[in-house]
Formats: structure tokens, sequence, C-alpha cells
């Protein structure tokens, strides 16, 4: 075990003696939520995100890595956990990909056992997973998709390769994304999905910036 | 949106809290003072006034979404996930609404369908097509509204109504058209608490402004079997059933039917 630093303790003082930091844009982003989605909707989504943090926060105390603390804030929840750059390419990837393995093996599990049941909302968190799932592995920074796309092309060609992989299918995806956003605005009417993609397109903008001037 | 992030400015991190926390107000401490009282507002408008809030809801909804329906559209895709494949189908149309639809209920009177009555618009059609199967009408009760173009009772414009209203006091018992699988269980701002039932040959029903739908998702109905009860959620002046019979992509007349 090469990194291990002893970490023996339970989930629960790894993750609340450090803390949960909720940020201001956390409550807009709730507040916006229940504004336009029934408060069911929200409720499955919130779920859904937790069981995605837990998987990832399981695969890091897995590796006895020690979690700082846990900060949502407008785009979601970030886990700080400093000792996570001393994972191999390998680890780092479970670690990334624990999140959506949850959300995509919740989603069948939950709908099988409410069709059976008959649990419309069983239904509803089942999908509120699936959605989450599929959403965070799109290969776009900064979502699971594009960091696992990182480690993956990194722990073959190298870092550098990495890097260069990451950012450019970010971009590109991103701006596909955009393209139908915009196309589903003209042809629909409906805004909401441009304003999406725009939010991940704005991060590729400002990672092309920040390399053009170091 | 979510992340193990690395840190490599973890001690510029903590030093930046620390004078956050030491400034009396910072700017961080402001936005946060502030979007959590946007935040405590809504919530206690939505509880105090809950239709003017469902109303606002409606309206950002309309705007960001059209009138999309999340509740379905997450229930679709949680049935799409246990397999049955229609359900993206559902998902889409709860999101987008129903594409040929809303494009002609814009452009209704330029598109003519020669074939059938002159002015119904392209795949709303008068032509009593028989299904191969048994059915019997949803509800007894007189016909408010028929198939056809109207001036709609709420907005005043002239649009193409695709079902029948059919009038019912409150809560009386709204059965299935015939054997089939229950669709879409979902609310909607235009169609209030709705549900579809999928029956052979490409055959499709819909059930609108429900008080209360019994029926859940994916489940087989009977021809005759309660679906629901009788209301007037959504854009409803009075308690009543709206209901449609889909062959395809055509809206028949259910008054043929019925």
């Amino acid at each position: 075990m090469k990194y291990g630093t002893g970490r023996t303790g339970s989930i629960r003082s790894t993750i609340f003696e450090r803390g949960i930091h909720v940020g201001a844009g956390f409550w807009l982003l709730l507040a916006a939520a229940l504004t336009v989605s029934p408060a069911a909707v929200t409720l499955a989504v919130l779920l859904a995100a937790a069981a995605h943090e837990g998987g990832h926060l399981l695969a890091l105390r897995r590796f006895g890595v020690p979690v700082e603390s846990v900060r949502l804030g407008a785009m979601g929840a970030v886990i700080r956990a400093p000792g996570a750059n001393r994972l191999s390419y390998g680890r780092e990837l479970w670690v990334t990909l624990a999140g959506p393995a949850v959300n995509l093996l919740c989603a069948p599990t939950l709908a099988a056992i409410s069709s059976r049941r008959g649990w419309d909302w069983g239904l509803l968190f089942a999908g509120a997973h699936a959605v989450l799932g599929v959403y965070n592995l799109l290969p776009i920074a900064p979502l699971d998709g594009a960091r696992a796309l990182y480690l993956m092309v990194a722990c073959v060609f190298g870092p550098t390769a990495g890097e260069r992989a990451s950012r450019g299918v970010s971009l590109t995806a991103a701006l596909a994304l955009t393209a139908l956003g915009a196309c589903l605005a003209l042809r629909r009417g409906a805004v909401l999905f441009l304003f999406a993609a725009l939010g991940l397109l704005l991060p590729q903008i400002r990672l092309a910036e920040t390399e053009r001037s170091v | 949106m979510k992340r193990a992030r690395r840190s490599v400015r973890r001690v510029g991190a903590a030093v930046g809290r620390r004078t956050a926390e030491t400034r009396s107000l910072s700017g961080i401490e402001v936005k946060a003072i502030l979007s959590g009282a946007v935040f405590v507002a809504l919530v206690g408008l939505k509880l105090l006034l809950p239709d003017t809030m469902a109303g606002v809801r409606g309206a950002v909804g309309r705007w960001l979404v059209r009138d999309a329906d999340f509740v379905s559209a997450f229930s679709a895709v949680g049935r799409a996930v246990s397999g049955e494949a229609r359900a993206l189908e559902d998902a889409y149309v709860a999101v987008f609404g129903e594409e040929e639809r809303e494009a002609r209920e814009v452009t209704g009177e330029a598109e003519v369908e020669l074939p059938d009555a002159p002015d119904y618009p392209e795949h709303a059609t008068a032509e009593r097509r028989e299904p191969g199967f048994a059915y019997a009408p949803p509800l007894q009760g007189v016909v408010t509204s028929a198939f056809g173009w109207r001036t709609h009772p709420g907005t005043g414009a002239e649009a193409f109504h695709y079902g029948v209203d059919i009038a019912a006091d409150e809560g009386a018992d709204i059965a299935a058209f015939a054997d089939g699988t229950v669709g879409v269980v979902g609310e909607s701002v235009e169609l209030g608490r709705y549900l579809t039932v999928h029956h052979a040959d490409g055959y499709l029903t819909l059930y609108a402004h429900c008080s209360r739908v019994t029926a859940s998702s994916g489940s087989e109905v009977k021809r005759g079997d309660k679906l629901a009860e009788v209301g007037q959620t959504g854009n409803a002046t009075g308690p009543h059933l709206h209901f449609e019979v889909r062959h395809g992509e055509d809206w028949l007349d259910p008054q043929h039917y019925l």
C-alpha cells in the first residue's frame, strides 16, 4: 500500500469532521430547480447526486485518501481530497467512475423493483439516476467523463497527451451540445438546454484562455 | 457537475477561508446571505401562495422548456431503463412536447389536408377507423367541446381541439377505453394530471385534467378498468375529461367511439 496513510476513520469522521461547505450558489441552484420543476423532481435529482458523490467518497476511502471537505456550489458538489493526486492513474479512474457507476447501477435496480411493484415515484428516482449517470459521463470537463478520458489517455501516452485529448474532446463536445441546444431553442422555443450547454462551454473557453496566457 | 478535484492550491484555499471568516462582511458572505434570502423567499412564497407560484413556475417553465413535464420525463427514463424501449419516446414528448402538433398550432391554417374535412390540420382526421379490438367510452357525460377548430375558452385564441371534452362531476371514475398498457402518467401546466394508454395496432388514448390518476405507468389495464378521476387540473374551466384518440401519427375524432 504505497498510498496508505493510516486512514482508519469511518466515512462519518472523514467527511463530517472536515465539514460540508454549502456555497451561495447552491442555494440559488436549489431555488431555481424548485421554481422550474416540481419538488419531487428536485428531490430525486438531489438524492441521485448524493448517491453519486457517495460513490466517489467510498472509492476515495477504499484507497485511503482523506477527504478534506465537500463543497456544494452552483455547479454541484466538489470533493476536496488533496491526497487524490498521489493515486495511480488506474486508481483515480476507479474513483472517477465510481460516481456514475453508482447511478448506473441504482437506475436499473430501482426501475426493476418499481415497475414490478408499481411504484411511480421509484421510476422517477430511477430516471434521475440514469440521467445523472449519463450526464456525468459526457466527455466535457469538469464532468467525470472528461476526467476519465484524461486518465485513460494519460495512462498510455502520458499526461500531456491526456490533457490535450481531454481539452480537445471537451471543447468539441461542448460546441456540439451548444449547437444542439441552439437548434432546440430555435425549433421548440426551449432555451433551458441552450443555457445548460453554454454552462458547459464556458469552462472550456476559460481553460483555453489560461493556457494561452501561460 | 461533480468530480473529485485535485487540490493544488490547498494552502491558498485554507488561507482564503480564514481571511473570509475574520472580515466582518466579505463579498462571499454577502453573496451567501443574498442567495439564502432568495431561497427562503421563494420557498416561503411557494408555501404561502402555492397557486401564484404554480403560475410563475408555469410561465418560467414554458419560457425555458416550453411546458416540459419533468416528472413524466424522469419517470419515462426510469421505465426505459427497466427495459421498455417505447418509454424513451414518452420522455422526449414530456420534455419537448409533440413536435408536429405544436408546429401545426402555429401554422394550422396554412396546412390543409385535402382528403379530410378541408380545414383540418395535418394528422387530424375526421375519417372513421374501426380498431380491431373491443372498446368502450371512458366516461358517461355531455360532450361540451367537440373535435375541431374552436375558440379556446381560456385564451380566446382560435386553436384546433385534438380531443373531446366530456363534462362530469369531480371525482367521477374514468375507465380505460380498451385493453392496453399505461404509458405516461404525468402532470403539466396545460393538461393538468393526465395519462396515456397504449392499445393494440398503434392506437393510443389520452385522458387529461384528472383530479387523481389511480393507474400507474407501465401497468396493464383491461377495458373498463378505472384509470383516474375527473377533475379540473391544468388549463380547465370546470371538471371535465379531455379525451384524445390517436392512431399512429393521426388524431381521430373520439366522437366516433363514444
